[in-house]
């Protein structure tokens, strides 16, 4: 017989942020708890509100699965007699264990062999099991914080008030260090009853919804998107929503109503971020906007029933008012001084306590810009510099104070008011892009050559004091840092090898007492590249490592690279190619770097393959430059033939040494050829083994 | 319902749960937590119910009066429930219907935000409890007091007693409301409140602040030698003003920041220290600094 079962656990509110990472920890802990008990189930469902975490098991097993279990008996030696007859002691052991003799068998085991029996051994009871396991499961959950509230000492996130829990339609009875569950539950806080009492699991949703609590986070959403569709097609705006805030929204309450309040005209004048964030940060308001403008509407959710007589609207719009003035307060303040006349002090404010003040970190994102800008061939050194000098200046005000957030934006808008030109506004507003996976990268010049050296310095400093994110630990942000220079490359196509620009650098650090080595921002961006390259691009594995093993330190080439790839691997010509070029590879991997001589050549198939290595060499020089990586590609498809033929015709580990090494050295010119294009001997070809993945990157 | 008459509701309802009515503390702080019927009140395992209204000071939020909610100076009406009880949430909002909050037309929410006062070596998790998307609370399980992990856990009600009054009274300028028949808060309020902000952001003497956070500092530590914990309290209670004073003057860097409100809570975990170590509760630990943001 299969039940259901259903567990609330009820609690103080909880932050939004934390309920759905609790009720996944739920569902995963729950199907493994089971797992290990030994109990089949059908599906788990999880559901939470600010108020409750629940869990629904359906199709739960009434007892444990039966087992098997082998047992051990006597010796066949003595168990067994001379007619292979069981003896008294092999009796008496299948009586001990209520089991015919029929059904003794016999397993040899180090120790000689010995007769054994099966026995079934019937499961417990699901009903009783679950006293013992659900405080554990609950005891799994772990918070990202943790508070006391009552002298058991238990430690959650929030208190917990109460435990509902039925199997089918008996309770569940248990303890959780003050908290016994049983049958009780409480409504909506406005809407519903403070004490429900619940008989069964269908009659639980029911009750649920008639008390005004919407269980289904899903549900709640898609509530709230349909009222800012209905509200925005009246008004004629559309409504500014991510899916951070509408999860904001939907986890801090249990019955969402939208409520349309007034911006008073004269706010509108503050520039429209200012004001968005002011909506969105501190009230988990939704803004609309018409067109470029922010409209003079904004839905806050209440957690009840429609409001009718419009108090809570009066007292959205009165609190909208007052952080508006606030906003507005320091908007005024802020436009006393300019960032030009700030920007000097922020050499009182400290970046990191060996890398000096945000102004050293300005002056050395000076140079650093001025290096990117001759490289890309830019002509804006001006604005560039312009754009530096003045970037960090908005960390000294009040704005930037109330909205960390608006770091960069809040500048770019003062710029611009400030009569700055569009290229150096542009460029500080767009300094911090990409913060997160969802951002676009920079568009303008400016902007693009202020967030690469600003997140190099970041990157290069702290990995030179040895700050290394390990783990899930990253307090610098120095991931997110490295995959945004990786994607502006990428997505603005930039001609720049990373690899040097970092090598070129080094001199702005040696300031630094202690160093740890410059080649570890190296393997930090390849990983990072090939997390990029898998998980933004789809490049496949093999081809991103192909691409990875060679250390292309320019971005874009790479991607390139991997594209043209991408586009042949499938082709049998090429295939052969990855096969002829892992026989070179393997053949001299781990071998010393010799020179060579092709009058030194005895072979004919050794001189046809420097002919044709030659004509391939010349070739390819011309298509580099054009970055044309198929044509690279065809040209050494061309050597695939003169390679095999030199393998069936030359023995390369000749007895004699000097002509081996010479053999060694021209093999290892032909492997550098082709790592021009990556190493292929990490491709996948059908029936060849590829050589083991670089196990360090890890997809994260 | 007048401003006068909500704090005597307050003193009322909380009263009626127990609860010692004590006065505000004589010393210039910036919540009602820095009483010392709080901040020692925690501290131990002897049950403990206290009210009280505390002025409170903000030099940081003041606005010249220009804003309609925001002040540097306005009165906390602070609750501290020892054991917290199990309904502690059902009794704050009994307290409000008690004031005349019709909960089933308002927007009631317990949002999170949880607590730290490096100053005082304290922090605990709770929300602020928003009313029509207006704090007016703050509701805090204390963990941690002076340096020392609590038990019994204590509950800390903080009500904005302005901003509630702006509700009930349905006034949009916290100026505009009725503090009883004849007057206004403005009328009370609104005078000293321009001049406080000119001397906070303005006026006050950088150096006489910076010379009057030594003083106290040292007077501090002269008495917690002496084992006067009371009189050495109150001299941290001032530093922690000064410290304020200087941080709305902008008169310290983000560095000097960290190292003064160090100083600060190292004076009130030398309190607690001082405060527990006659008590028979051998069970108080110790914890690390609570590190500012």
């Amino acid at each position: 017989m299969l039940r259901d079962l259903l567990l609330e656990i009820g609690v103080e509110e909880l932050p939004p942020r934390e309920s759905p990472r609790l009720a996944d920890q739920l569902k995963s802990a729950t199907e493994e708890l089971l797992k290990e008990a030994r109990v089949r189930f059908e599906a788990v469902a999880v559901y939470y509100t600010p108020r409750r975490l629940v869990l629904l098991v359906k199709g739960l097993d009434e007892g444990q699965e039966q087992t098997v279990r082998e047992i051990k008996g006597p010796a066949k030696r003595v168990g067994l007699d001379a007619q292979g007859q069981p003896t008294q002691a092999a009796l008496g052991f299948c009586r001990s264990h209520a089991v015919s003799p029929e059904e003794l068998f016999v397993r040899e085991t180090p120790e000689g062999e010995y007769l054994y029996l099966k026995k079934t051994i019937s499961g417990r009871p699901t009903i009783d099991l679950l006293p013992e396991y659900l405080p554990q499961l609950i005891g799994k959950l772990s918070p990202s914080e943790t508070m006391r509230w009552d002298e058991s000492g238990l430690r959650f996130i929030r208190p917990i008030r109460w435990l509902l829990c039925l199997f089918g339609d008996d309770p569940v009875e248990f303890t959780y260090g003050r908290t016994r569950s049983g049958q009780l539950t409480k409504g909506h806080r406005l809407m519903g009853s403070q004490e429900i009492s619940i008989r069964s699991i269908p009659e639980y949703f029911e009750r649920m919804q008639q008390s005004g609590v919407i269980l289904d986070q899903l549900e709640r959403r898609s509530l709230i998107e349909t009222a800012l569709k209905k509200i925005s097609q009246k008004l004629k705006a559309h409504y500014v929503l991510n899916p951070e805030l509408l999860g904001e929204i939907a986890d801090n309450l249990e019955h969402p109503v939208a409520v349309l309040g007034h911006i008073d005209e004269s706010f509108l004048k503050l520039p429209k971020e200012i004001l968005q964030a002011t909506l969105v940060e501190h009230q988990k308001f939704v803004p609309f906007v018409m067109g470029d403008k922010t409209s003079p509407y904004f839905v806050g959710f209440r957690d009840g029933t429609e409001d009718t007589d419009g108090t809570v609207r009066r007292g959205y719009e009165r609190v909208v008012k007052a952080r508006l003035t606030d906003s507005k307060f320091f908007f005024e303040t802020d436009r006393k001084r300019t960032l030009a006349e700030r920007a000097p002090e922020l050499r009182n404010v400290i970046y990191q306590e060996k890398l000096g003040s945000i102004w050293d970190k300005v002056e050395r994102m000076r140079v650093i810009a001025a290096e990117i800008a001759k490289r890309l061939g830019y002509s804006e050194f001006k604005e560039i510099d312009r754009t530096i000098c003045l970037c960090k200046a908005d960390l000294l005000t009040a704005m930037v104070g109330e909205f960390p957030d608006l770091e960069g934006i809040v500048g770019g808008v003062y710029a611009e008011l400030e009569g700055e030109s569009e290229l150096v506004s542009r460029g500080i507003y767009e300094h911090h892009l990409p913060k997160g996976a969802e951002d676009p990268a920079p568009k303008s010049v400016t902007g693009i050559v202020a967030s690469l050296a600003d997140k190099l310095d970041t990157l290069i400093g702290s990995l030179l004091l040895g700050e290394e994110p390990t783990g899930s630990r990253d307090p610098y942000g120095l991931r997110r840092k490295a995959n945004g220079i990786i994607r502006i490359a990428l997505e603005r196509k930039l001609d720049l090898d990373f690899f040097q620009l970092i090598r070129d650098l080094e001199h702005l650090y040696t300031f630094l007492p202690e160093r740890h080595p410059m080649q570890r921002m190296e393997d930090f961006l390849n990983e990072r590249l090939y997390y990029e390259l898998r998980s933004d691009y789809k490049v496949a594995y093999d081809v991103v490592d192909a691409i990875v093993a060679t250390r292309e330190g320019n971005f874009y080439r790479a991607l390139q690279k991997a594209r043209s790839l991408e586009k042949i691997r499938e082709e049998e010509r090429f295939q052969s190619l990855v096969i002829a070029f892992s026989r070179a590879a393997n053949i001299t991997r781990g071998q010393k770097a010799h020179g060579f001589d092709p009058h030194r050549f005895q072979e004919e198939a050794e001189r046809e393959l420097w002919r044709a290595y030659l004509k391939a060499e010349g070739h390819i020089q011309q298509l580099l430059p054009q970055h044309d990586y198929s044509g690279i590609i065809e040209r050494l498809i061309a050597l695939r033939e003169p390679i095999d033929r030199y393998f069936d015709d030359v023995l390369v580990m000749a007895p004699d040494a000097f002509i081996r090494q010479n053999r060694l050295g021209f093999l290892a010119r032909i492997v550098g050829l082709f790592l021009t294009i990556g190493d292929l001997s990490k491709i996948v070809v059908e029936g060849q083994p590829p050589t083991t993945r670089n196990q360090a990157n890890a997809d994260r | 319902m007048n401003f006068q008459e909500l704090l005597l509701k307050l003193y009322e309802f909380w009263r009626a749960q127990g609860c010692v009515l004590e006065q505000p503390f004589d010393v210039e702080v910036g919540a009602g937590t820095f009483h010392p019927a709080t901040f020692f009140g925690v501290l131990g395992d002897q049950p403990w119910r206290v009210a009280y209204i505390e002025p409170s000071r903000r030099p940081a939020d003041g606005r010249f009066g220009d804003n309609p909610i925001r002040m540097q100076f306005y009165y906390q009406y602070q609750v501290i429930l020892k054991p917290s009880p199990d309904d502690v949430q059902d009794l704050y909002l009994k307290s409000l219907q008690e004031l005349g909050i019709d909960l089933k037309r308002h927007d009631v929410r317990f949002e999170k935000d949880d607590w730290k006062s490096p100053t005082l070596g304290a922090s605990g998790l709770g929300w602020q409890v928003v009313l029509d998307g207006l704090e007016i609370s703050q509701f805090t399980y204390f963990q941690q007091m002076g340096g020392f992990e609590l038990s019994p856990i204590s509950c800390e009600l903080t009500y904005g007693t302005e901003r509630i009054a702006m509700v009930l009274q349905n006034v949009e300028r916290v100026w505009d409301l009725t503090w009883n028949a004849e007057h206004t808060y403005g009328d009370l309020k609104l005078r000293s409140e321009r001049e406080f902000c000119t001397y906070n952001f303005e006026a006050a003497d950088v150096p006489t602040l910076l010379r009057l956070f030594e003083i106290h500092e040292t007077e501090a530590k002269r008495l917690l030698k002496a084992q006067l914990v009371f009189p050495a309290y109150e001299n941290t209670a001032k530093c922690s003003h000064l410290f304020n004073l200087l941080d709305a003057r902008r008169a310290i860097s983000t560095t000097e920041r960290e190292r003064f409100i160090q100083r600060v809570q190292d004076l009130a975990r030398g309190c607690a220290r001082a405060y527990i170590a006659p008590l028979r509760n051998s069970s108080s630990r110790e914890r690390a600094p609570v590190r500012a943001e």
